[in-house]
């Protein structure tokens, strides 16, 4: 059963939200739809901000059986089959996999897709287009899904199994874009997929005078940068007038040659940028020896994207293991002709396992 | 509206509107280029068929409810049943309108837009497409696309001479003098009226009363006091100036509304001048006469839209701006009210699930798209209003609300978007 209650802001169905790094979420006109995507089967919660509008969400998202709880404003339902639920569904936990999917090397999680990612999202969004809070958004990830469906048309290193699936997509996707007038001009805006960074080599300790590691607080990088499992690494070796403080991170494993953005590092108040190498971020800058000097508890590293500001508010071995099931998930379901897998799995996921 | 009230207009008991159209909708046949994945009407078929040419809700007013009752239910059942023939022949239309479509080439406009009343009034026409209907087809497409339309190029060179741009100064010039002192005072009852009712559905009273009253035009930024109007982000200037002619835009480098050229004001909604039929005289002269007006636009309608939008995005202010500005305009002869309205507290919603939205899409946090929402609002907003008067398209009451919230989802959207990518912001800001 989910139960209303009433909020400062209006109304919410079912219980408080998962953690960020869990939430899949969807915008609809009159309430805010999250699932957790450690759970997709589980019927989303909902904050309802506008309930006249969110009406609609109740009977297409959680069945009939919601509809006088949304009109009272109280009372619980039980969730029953719903029109929209699976392409709602759908929809957010895409969202949910490009923002936080954990591709990880070190704990073998393999990267999704971003092109089929792209091309699922738009799909499922515009077989919920009647409920969005808006049209801008549907036609800004309609054009991102066209050019990514062009991408895949062509793309190498697809499992055959998978194509006839991601063909079915990538079509509905092409012609819900023509049906409202969305073109591309550039089938290169989704980069094409290579070969995965490297592992970095071991690098020779010798000369060391100081060195430590730090755990990665995973809210601090943008999706896709960093790797979860694994953790942020510096060093002092000597230099030609002073040290050197060398600093590294290992990157995250991606099905795109693109580099991403260098991060930002400051260990000791010595401020550097930690530039995309082949498994890795690193970098290195000349500092005078006083930095030895530094007292272990100041020895501390921050790291993180441009942009972003650690919250330390995602535990990295949960989202790994999230990941792992959603895999293990993905490993049991049919894969359908029509590119919609069952049970809350997505056809990136799908596509992954079988790549791996 | 309090968490303890149930908003006006949506009953304790009955049938979603919606779940009636989707159960009528499931039993006709042939209307599949209509329905979305879900088995229910397209989003633009509900907004550009079934409620304009089907249900008719100024018709029938108790049809248009969002929950309705089990005889108005049934009735909306029958009204779609007996339309089953025509919305069969429509899809049918839609898709001979697309295939021509692309053996024409055509990439401009969205085809839902463009032809879903087109493909209703063939199917009226014509029942089903008949041997010819490519023929039919091809013409009706002539007519929607009808190319014979000022573009850019005209209105560059139009006022590239330099007898039309001298000409077009000594206008400005003229209209800038005479621009009259808006006699009259915001009736601020009204304003709260409107800006208390306009999401629920029932902004009809307010709105006429301000528009009646002239209280757009007296609400308006005044045009010497310094400041006024930069503070709600419409010029980067103390007090806005007589705009150029102008020969050249870009949309990555377009200055807030009433520092435009008349060429960038009419580059910035030009599909709107071209879709209005009119010489580019008669568009410039009118330009010209829109920037001498209160807000910068010429319909007391639009006007009334901008106070209400400048009075519930207060709220939304930057400190900073707040205090220079002293928060609204209406605000300028009473003090503003204690208690928020609803449409204030609307778009502070809206605003304040940003946060959580943007967490949850892990975005990059960026402290300048966290400011000047009100501004931006504000400029996208006038720019919409603008592109309407432009169209001729005078804005209801009904549409006030989807006005105000739809600039702010828009400024929010944008900024998500620029976040993403990172670049800098009001590079893009109201080009669109």
């Amino acid at each position: 059963m989910l139960h209303a209650t009433r909020t400062p802001d209006g109304l919410r169905i079912g219980p408080m939200p998962p953690v960020p790094a869990h939430t899949a979420l969807l915008e609809t006109a009159g309430s805010l739809l999250v699932w957790d995507a450690a759970d997709p089967v589980a019927p989303p919660t909902a904050a309802v901000w506008d309930p006249a509008l969110a009406v609609d969400i109740a009977w297409q998202v959680y069945g009939p059986g919601a509809v006088p709880v949304f009109l009272e404003q109280t009372g619980a339902f039980a969730p029953g089959p719903a029109p929209a639920l699976e392409h709602a569904r759908r929809a957010a936990l895409a969202t949910w996999a490009a923002a936080w999917w954990p591709a990880s090397t070190l704990a073998d999680v393999p990267p999704l897709d971003p092109r089929i990612l792209s091309v699922e999202r738009a799909d499922a969004l515009v077989a919920v287009e009647h409920l969005l809070d808006g049209d801008e958004l549907l036609l800004d990830v309609l054009a991102d899904g066209l050019a990514a469906a062009r991408a895949l048309r062509l793309a190498p290193g697809i499992d055959s199994a998978v194509r006839p699936a991601l063909a079915a997509l990538g079509a509905r996707v092409e012609e819900a874009a023509a049906d409202r007038g969305v073109t591309t001009d550039s089938t290169a805006a989704v980069p094409a997929r290579e070969d995965f960074a490297l592992a970095a080599a071991a690098r020779s300790a010798a000369g060391v005078l100081a060195e430590g590691t730090e755990p990665l607080d995973v809210s601090a990088f943008a999706p896709g940068t960093i790797d979860p499992a694994g953790s942020a690494h510096w060093r002092v070796l000597p230099g030609e007038t002073g040290v050197v403080l060398e600093v590294s991170a290992p990157r995250a494993p991606a099905t795109s040659a693109t580099d991403p953005e260098p991060l930002e590092a400051v260990f000791a108040g010595v401020a550097l940028t930690l530039r995309p190498e082949r498994g890795r971020f690193a970098g290195s800058v000349a500092t005078p020896a006083t930095i030895l000097l530094t007292p272990p508890a100041a020895r501390t590293l921050t790291l993180a994207s441009p942009g972003y500001r650690g919250r330390r508010d995602v535990d990295a071995g949960a989202l790994l293991a999230l990941a792992r099931g959603r895999l293990d998930r993905a490993r049991g379901a049919a894969l359908l002709e029509t590119g919609i897998p069952d049970h809350g799995v997505l056809l990136a996921e799908q596509e992954a396992v079988r790549r791996s | 509206m309090t968490a303890d009230a149930r908003p006006p207009g949506l009953a304790a008991r009955g049938v979603p509107r919606s779940l009636v159209i989707a159960r009528a909708w499931g039993r006709l046949s042939g209307v599949g280029p209509l329905t979305n994945p879900t088995g229910a009407p397209l989003a633009r078929t509900t907004k550009l068929l079934i409620d304009p040419l089907v249900i008719r809700p100024s018709a029938r007013p108790h049809l248009a409810q969002a929950v309705l009752s089990d005889e108005s239910a049934d009735e909306l059942e029958a009204l779609l049943d007996a339309a089953r023939s025509d919305l069969a022949a429509t899809a049918a239309w839609f898709t001979v309108l697309k295939r021509a479509r692309r053996r024409a080439g055509i990439t401009r406009g969205n085809p839902q837009d463009l032809y879903f009343q087109r493909a209703f009034e063939l199917a009226r026409r014509h029942g089903p497409p008949p041997h010819d209907a490519e023929d039919i087809a091809a013409t009706t497409l002539a007519a929607v696309h009808d190319d014979i339309r000022p573009g850019l190029a005209e209105l560059r060179a139009h006022l590239s001479d330099p007898a039309v741009a001298a000409h077009v100064r000594q206008e400005i010039a003229e209209a800038w003098a005479s621009r009259a002192v808006p006699e009259g005072a915001v009736a601020h009852d009204a304003l709260r009226l409107l800006l208390d009712s306009c999401a629920n559905g029932a902004a009809a009273g307010g709105f006429a009363a301000l528009v009646a009253s002239r209280s757009g035009s007296a609400g308006a930024p005044p045009s010497d006091r310094p400041g006024a109007a930069r503070a709600l982000g419409l010029t980067a200037k103390e007090l806005p100036a007589p705009p150029e002619p102008g020969t050249n835009a870009t949309k990555t480098t377009m200055p807030p509304p009433f520092d435009r050229s008349l060429f960038e004001r009419l580059f910035a909604s030009f599909a709107a001048v071209a879709d209005s039929g009119d010489v580019l005289d008669d568009v410039v002269r009118d330009e010209i006469r829109r920037t001498a007006g209160a807000w910068q636009l010429t319909e007391e309608q639009s006007r009334v839209v901008l106070l209400a939008a400048a009075e519930a995005s207060a709220v939304l202010a930057d400190p900073a701006s707040e205090a220079e500005c002293g928060g609204s305009p209406a605000a300028d002869a009473e003090p503003r009210p204690a208690a928020m309205t609803d449409a204030a507290r609307r778009l502070h919603g809206r605003w304040r699930r940003e946060p959580f939205v943007h967490h949850a899409l892990r975005l990059r946090e960026s402290p300048a798209t966290a400011r000047g929402v009100r501004e931006a609002l504000l400029r996208r907003l006038w720019v919409r209003l603008h592109g309407r008067e432009l169209r001729g398209d005078a804005v209801q009451a009904d549409e006030v609300w989807a006005l105000l919230d739809g600039a702010l989802r828009s400024v929010i959207l944008d900024r998500r978007g620029l976040v993403k990518a990172s670049i800098t912001r009001d590079a893009l800001e109201e080009a669109a």
